[in-house]
């Protein structure tokens, strides 16, 4: 009886082949449109800083159909991103005890998805106020 | 046992095969068999050559872990009935090297573990006339669902960190040492943070999750893992910080 253990080649596609695996590489592949969309915020500070007509012209460029699809799909990428990572927030936290019960992971979620609401809130108030 | 189903199993034998083969058997089964069932069927009755682990029947064990329609899953916890109609395909799990049908090579895992003190390290033997170590139900509860793992290694097959980087110390090796960690009667956390806080030890983990998802005890490696990452940081900065924190 030999002992030849036989090493398996991982699957080129495995990250296709599950769907909790794919769901993975598609909240990693998602941080690349939060930094999308961080780098455009930095530009816009940048073109704050060379006066009136650069910020007039980043304006513009927000407001092309070209700029509004790039933020939309950017929205939609960062919204799975925060869902995502609102979801395993349990997991990365220590347990917090209430009266020696552990806060259900349920309670710590939709915390993060009201907290969420409310600075989104007050963020429009200020700006639109 | 009239219905029947076909149960697909990932064939290996290194004394003949160069690469393991698919061979089907039809399996004629109870509505309270499971997967740990058939197999044992097609041993008695089909096939004496096939090698697989099983013991316990029951979940505690941790021995029958193996890919059942591609997810890591017990095959003493998973009803052929849930299968009704399809094929079954039963491989070894993911990630391990194929020792012979479905049985995989555990020694890394043992080895990985083994670096992490898996037991509780005191720093003085106390005698026993001082008595037990008494734990309040809130000491008790910071570790006890961590004690659940049954090494039934679910948690390695379905983490893609352990697939590309075989250096990763891996789910429950790690949620083993934070078991101890968080035990009052342990003083072994700074012995473990040699492997827990290196590069292949927490840090490896991209925390996708899975771990938790597929592990049959509840044990929530993911979560051990991420909490050690918070210990594993403040223990960073405190040797930099505090005056002779370097030892």
């Amino acid at each position: 009886m030999t002992r030849r253990p036989y090493v398996r080649p991982l699957h080129p596609h495995w990250w296709l082949r599950d769907r909790r695996q794919f769901l993975y590489i598609l909240r990693e592949g998602t941080s690349v449109f939060v930094g999308l969309y961080s780098a455009i915020l930095m530009d816009g500070l940048i073109r704050l800083a060379q006066g009136r007509a650069a910020w007039e012209s980043y304006l513009a460029a927000l407001s092309s159909p070209l700029g509004v699809t790039v933020q939309v799909i950017c929205l939609a990428f960062t919204i799975f991103h925060a869902v995502t990572w609102f979801g395993v927030t349990p997991k990365a936290m220590p347990p917090l005890l209430v009266k020696g019960e552990p806060i259900p992971a349920r309670t710590i979620i939709r915390g993060h998805f009201i907290l969420w609401a409310v600075l989104s809130l007050a963020v429009l108030l200020v700006l639109g106020g | 046992m009239s219905e029947t189903i076909t149960i697909r199993v990932l064939r290996y034998d290194p004394d003949k095969d160069a690469e393991p083969r698919f061979e089907d058997f039809i399996v004629p089964y109870r509505d309270e068999w499971v997967v740990l069932d058939a197999l044992a069927y097609i041993k008695e009755a089909l096939d004496p050559s096939l090698a697989y682990r099983g013991s316990c029947h029951m979940a505690v064990c941790g021995s029958c872990g193996m890919m059942i329609n591609r997810q890591p899953k017990l095959a003493c916890h998973s009803f052929i009935r849930d299968y009704r109609g399809q094929l079954v395909t039963v491989e070894p799990l993911d990630h391990f090297p194929i020792e012979r049908d479905l049985i995989v090579d555990q020694d890394d895992f043992i080895e990985k573990l083994t670096s992490l003190y898996p037991y509780l390290v005191t720093e003085h033997d106390k005698p026993l006339s001082e008595g037990p170590n008494l734990q309040s139900p809130a000491e008790l509860a910071a570790f006890r669902p961590f004690t659940q793992c049954i090494n039934c290694l679910l948690c390695y097959a379905a983490c893609p960190q352990v697939a590309i980087n075989e250096a990763f110390v891996g789910p429950a090796a790690l949620a083993i040492a934070h078991r101890y960690n968080k035990d009052s009667r342990d003083s072994g956390e700074e012995l473990r943070s040699e492997v827990t806080d290196s590069h292949h030890g927490v840090w490896d983990c991209t925390f996708v999750g899975a771990c938790s998802e597929v592990c049959p005890k509840n044990v929530d490696p993911a979560a051990a893992i991420q909490r050690t990452k918070i210990s594993a940081s403040f223990r960073w900065l405190k040797e930099r910080l505090l005056p002779g924190g370097t030892s």
